[in-house]
């Protein structure tokens, strides 16, 4: 059995530069969610309409995205789009409301693409592992740019 | 052997980063256990005894006979943990 470290891409692999941004000002959830997944079309991870599947999916299934305070992690079904392994991240300027019971409001919006169910699993756990670790969080918020906040998120490989 | 379920929308996301969690909640407890994750539809065809979720999708599993334990921030591993060992004190 291959070990699934050596046949699933790595988060460095599917974090690029051109999938992180800092600062962005968006109206409200749609948008930011629209940026992040918009992120993942520029980067080649996803299509068009993979972005619209997570809008629907916020609809349809509710805030439960926003899975800690202030963070939310959007995506779709695969299907939906996904082409490849990629994550990217939107830090809002001002943070908006998802309407999230417990973790609203929300500065950073993550989004991922996978081409199956299983692919993003190793990166993905690898960002949330990152996220809980010591100051890490407080440091992708201090983050002033792009370059900056690109640099932090390097470091969880 | 307790059957749980890590139960997000799709059964890709959030779910994979509690099932890390879960499972290591879970050894450290020493019950015999049986993992998986699901997403909320096909969660309430499962027969399970714990489905950990999200305050948003455990409204719609009302009515699933297992116990179902909301979790606030699924990054959280001492809430997981302390939730995980409530769970397991009230089923035994």
């Amino acid at each position: 059995m291959v070990d699934d470290a050596e046949r699933t891409p790595d988060l460095a692999a599917s974090f690029p530069r051109e999938a992180v941004r800092s600062g962005l000002h968006c109206a409200d959830w749609r948008e930011a969610v629209r940026a992040a997944g918009s992120l993942l079309v520029a980067t080649g991870a996803a299509t068009e309409d993979y972005v619209d599947a997570i809008v629907r999916a916020v609809e349809e299934l509710g805030p439960y995205i926003v899975l800690a305070p202030g963070i939310a992690l959007a995506h779709a079904r695969p299907e939906d789009g996904g082409t490849a392994v990629g994550f990217s991240l939107v830090k809002l300027a001002e943070p908006v409301e998802f309407g999230s019971e417990h973790n609203d409001p929300v500065d950073l919006v993550f989004a991922f693409a996978s081409p199956d169910s299983e692919q993003h699993i190793t990166a993905l756990a690898a960002l949330a592992d990152f996220i809980e670790s010591g100051d890490n969080l407080a440091r992708i918020r201090a983050a002033s740019n792009d370059e900056e906040l690109y640099r932090v998120i390097q470091e969880a490989n | 052997m307790i059957r749980v379920f890590a139960v997000c929308g799709m059964g890709l996301g959030t779910s994979a980063i509690l099932k890390t969690r879960l499972k290591a909640a879970l050894d450290a407890s020493g019950v015999d256990y049986m993992l998986d994750v699901t997403d909320a539809s096909a969660a309430r065809g499962q027969q399970a005894d714990l489905i950990f979720t999200s305050a948003e999708l455990a409204e719609g599993l009302k009515g699933s006979p297992a116990k179902i334990v909301i979790i606030k921030n699924f990054m959280d591993r001492e809430e997981i943990n302390e939730k995980v060992k409530e769970a397991i004190e009230e089923l035994q």
